[in-house]
């Protein structure tokens, strides 16, 4: 079985390499190649075909392109991949949420497992059992409903409105930005602060406590303020998220533009 | 960061910004007024004799003035002035009242010989026999200059000193400026003789209101310092999650493979002094990052920032023993030759040095051998030799045993193992069979460049033995202090 592990940090495709005795072998029942980062994967595709892939979701600041440039890459090569991540990666929940929602890995696998976890992991999914971790549910799109996803960036609009916030605290500041009206701006700080509170409250394990709600009674431009600041937060914690072009790109794709 | 840590960053940032934005613009506005004076000691030659002495006076004062603002605006004027005799309390004067919000002597200078100049073309007793047009000019070129001049007082950046700030008295002061000079110009400007009333009225109103003009420049001031600084705040919360993005991909990558090691088996000693020099280069790569000492994001990576990151990290009594072949400073390594490279080097340059070698040459170049780019990384040391600090010795082709002990020799077992993968090897010669002393430790390994890989058509070198003549190409010395 020839697996590939789509990392920039080289010890974590090790681990996967150990957990399947693939360190330093040649014809074992596993083998394990790295990527660096999604061109690297690219690289590889090119002259190699694997039948799982393990893909971390971001590759430092030399890489520009995220995990969901890589899921689409192996989506495009009909290469069946697991997401590859450590729990505690706050800043790498919505790509999580963005990698499940559009390209559906078969697993969520952290990289703290031991290497006979690992072993298992490979195993059940090349048996075509599904690998269930309990962090699964909170990431894979609900049936049914709109995911979280669905409800933080429904369109490209949004998207731009996000991006705008990575920068900017002021509703004037990022219409001006957006390219939008203050109606649109106020539209999106109403319709998407509750699916951004969701996020923490189900993703960041962050109960915002103490952020006012709509139905304190606060002044207009206290609710708008109330709303602008945490979202302006969120937004600066999510930029490599709301900034990745392939996110633009899966949104244009799936006709949300 | 707290609510109230973020207002007295704002308030700080407000002052610095105005700290820096003054030096240019009092700067540029020593220079404006120098012009406007110099201008109106060319209406001189306009001005009847019996005036000139006058004149003369009333603008020297002036000019007195705008030379100890000058003198505000450079060190080198005030490092002067200190040393003329008597001048060493002007001096200290003008030092401390930069960047506060009061009256200084360059201040009271220029308004006295500018209040002076006025009277020279307008007002009470201006000079008698000047052209009409140069007398309006006067007057205009006066006005501009204590425009100016009044101007810097404005938008002072004392008024936003925390440390200083200006008094009550001075803060009320501060509105009523345009105000008070406004009344004052118009005292200064209005036509009391027959002689004044050879200005146009239309000038002289316009001359008079100007000073309220600094209402709407303050207001741009301030609004300018406000959006630098929620620029300023806003990089900085940028450059925090970015910096802690960073701390989290480099450093807690082999922290967390090291925690989990020692919990889910027998720690291994080689493992473990893998895992944390990797955690150790790694902060030492974060911080140089941080500090911007590390080359740009878009620059390929080389073995020069590699060794740069490695000799900051090492003792600085070992720093003298050990030299880098200067060729191979420029050689660039893909991501995964790159991360090789910075687990091979510290363990065969460590190595070396704890063999007791006064002397640890290293070098790393690319090689195509066979048709097949590999990576090399070479340690010579003047040492005792590998084998004899470790009780073992290297096989015939000189690759590692099988079975190594603890130790020195383990972790090069497991650099070893892990080369392999890359098909790759580790190379111990002892270096008394060419009579000379010490180890030659040669680490090489499949390059791992498939984006940059090119066909191969260089002329093929194999570099499977030491070179006798060891290295021999220019070295520079390790470390950067």
């Amino acid at each position: 079985m020839r697996v590939v592990v789509v990392d920039d940090v080289l010890i974590w495709e090790e681990a996967v390499a150990v957990g399947l005795g693939a360190m330093g072998t040649v014809g074992g029942p596993y083998q394990v190649a790295g990527a660096r980062s999604p061109a690297d994967l690219e690289a590889l595709l090119r002259t190699d075909s694997f039948d799982l892939a393990f893909v971390d979701m971001n590759y430092g600041k030399r890489v520009r392109e995220s995990g969901l440039t890589a899921l689409r890459l192996l989506a495009e090569h009909h290469i069946p991949a697991v997401v590859y991540w450590n729990k505690p990666e706050d800043n790498r929940a919505l790509f999580v949420l963005a990698a499940f929602q559009f390209f559906r890995p078969l697993a969520l696998v952290p990289k703290t497992m031991s290497s006979a976890e690992i072993r298992k992991v490979v195993d059940t999914l090349a048996a075509g059992q599904p690998y269930e971790t309990p962090d699964l549910a909170l990431y894979r799109p609900p049936v049914g409903r709109a995911s979280l996803l669905d409800r933080l960036v429904p369109t490209s609009g949004d998207l731009l409105i996000w991006r705008a916030l990575t920068v900017f605290a002021g509703r004037t500041e990022v219409a001006r930005e957006a390219h939008f009206s203050l109606r649109r701006v106020d539209n999106f700080l109403r319709d998407r602060f509750e699916a951004m509170v969701d996020v923490q409250r189900r993703l960041l394990d962050d109960p915002t406590d103490g952020l006012p709600t709509v139905t304190q009674s606060l002044s207009l431009t206290e609710v708008k303020q109330s709303r602008l600041t945490p979202m302006h937060a969120f937004a600066q914690t999510h930029q490599a998220f709301f900034r990745d072009p392939e996110l633009a790109r899966q949104l244009r794709e799936r006709g949300r533009g | 960061m707290g609510t109230g840590d973020t207002a007295d960053a704002i308030r700080t940032t407000h002052y610095e910004t105005a700290v820096v934005a003054a030096a240019s613009l009092w700067s540029a506005g020593c220079w404006i007024r120098a012009g406007l004076l110099a201008a109106m000691w060319v209406t001189l030659c306009w001005m009847p004799a019996d005036e000139l002495l006058r004149a003369a006076a009333c603008l020297t004062v002036a000019t007195a003035g705008v030379l100890l603002a000058f003198t505000h605006t450079s060190e080198e004027a005030l490092d002067r002035l200190d040393r003329l005799p008597g001048a060493g309390r002007l001096a200290a004067h003008l030092s401390t009242t930069q960047g506060r919000a009061t009256v200084d002597a360059s201040g009271l200078a220029e308004g006295l010989g500018m209040a002076l100049a006025t009277t020279l073309y307008v007002g009470v007793t201006p000079v008698h026999g000047l052209p009409a047009p140069l007398r309006t000019a006067g007057a205009v070129l006066a006005i501009g200059y204590v425009w100016d001049a009044v101007l810097q007082a404005v938008i002072d950046p004392g008024w936003y000193n925390r440390e200083q700030p200006p008094d009550r008295g001075m803060r009320i002061f501060r509105p009523t400026i345009p105000v008070i000079l406004a009344g004052l110009v118009t005292a200064f400007v209005w036509p009391w003789s027959d002689t004044g009333h050879e200005v146009p009225s239309a000038v002289l109103v316009l001359l008079a209101a100007s000073p309220l003009l600094y209402y709407p420049a303050w207001a741009a001031f301030d609004v300018l310092l406000r959006s630098s600084a929620a620029q300023v705040l806003r990089a900085t919360t940028q450059s925090r999650e970015s910096a802690g993005t960073d701390i989290h991909s480099l450093i807690k990558s082999p922290l967390v493979l090291l925690h989990q090691h020692v919990l889910d088996r027998e720690p291994e000693l080689a493992e473990i002094r893998r895992l944390s020099w990797a955690a150790i280069l790694n902060v030492e790569a974060v911080r140089r990052d941080l500090s911007g000492v590390a080359p740009p994001l878009d620059a390929p990576q080389t073995f020069d920032e590699l060794w740069r990151t490695f000799t900051a990290i090492v003792p600085a009594t070992d720093k003298p023993r050990m030299t880098v072949d200067a060729a191979s400073m420029s050689v660039v390594l893909s991501p995964t030759d790159f991360q090789l490279t910075q687990r091979v080097l510290p363990d065969l340059a460590t190595n070396a040095l704890r063999s007791g070698a006064s002397e640890v040459s290293v070098a790393c170049r690319k090689t195509i051998r066979g048709g097949v780019r590999e990576v090399h990384v070479e340690v010579t040391d003047n040492g005792p030799g590998i084998a004899a600090t470790t009780s073992i010795a290297p096989t015939a082709d000189g690759t590692l045993p099988g079975h190594l002990p603890g130790g020195p020799a383990g972790s090069l077992r497991a650099l070893e193992a892990g080369l392999r993968r890359y098909d790759g090897a580790i190379t111990l010669v002892d270096r008394s069979a060419t009579g000379a002393r010490g180890t030659w430790a040669h680490a090489r390994w499949r390059e791992q460049d498939r984006i940059g890989l090119r066909p191969v058509t260089e002329p093929t070198t194999e570099p499977t033995t030491e070179p006798v003549t060891g290295p021999a190409t220019a070295r520079v010395r390790g470390g950067e202090g």
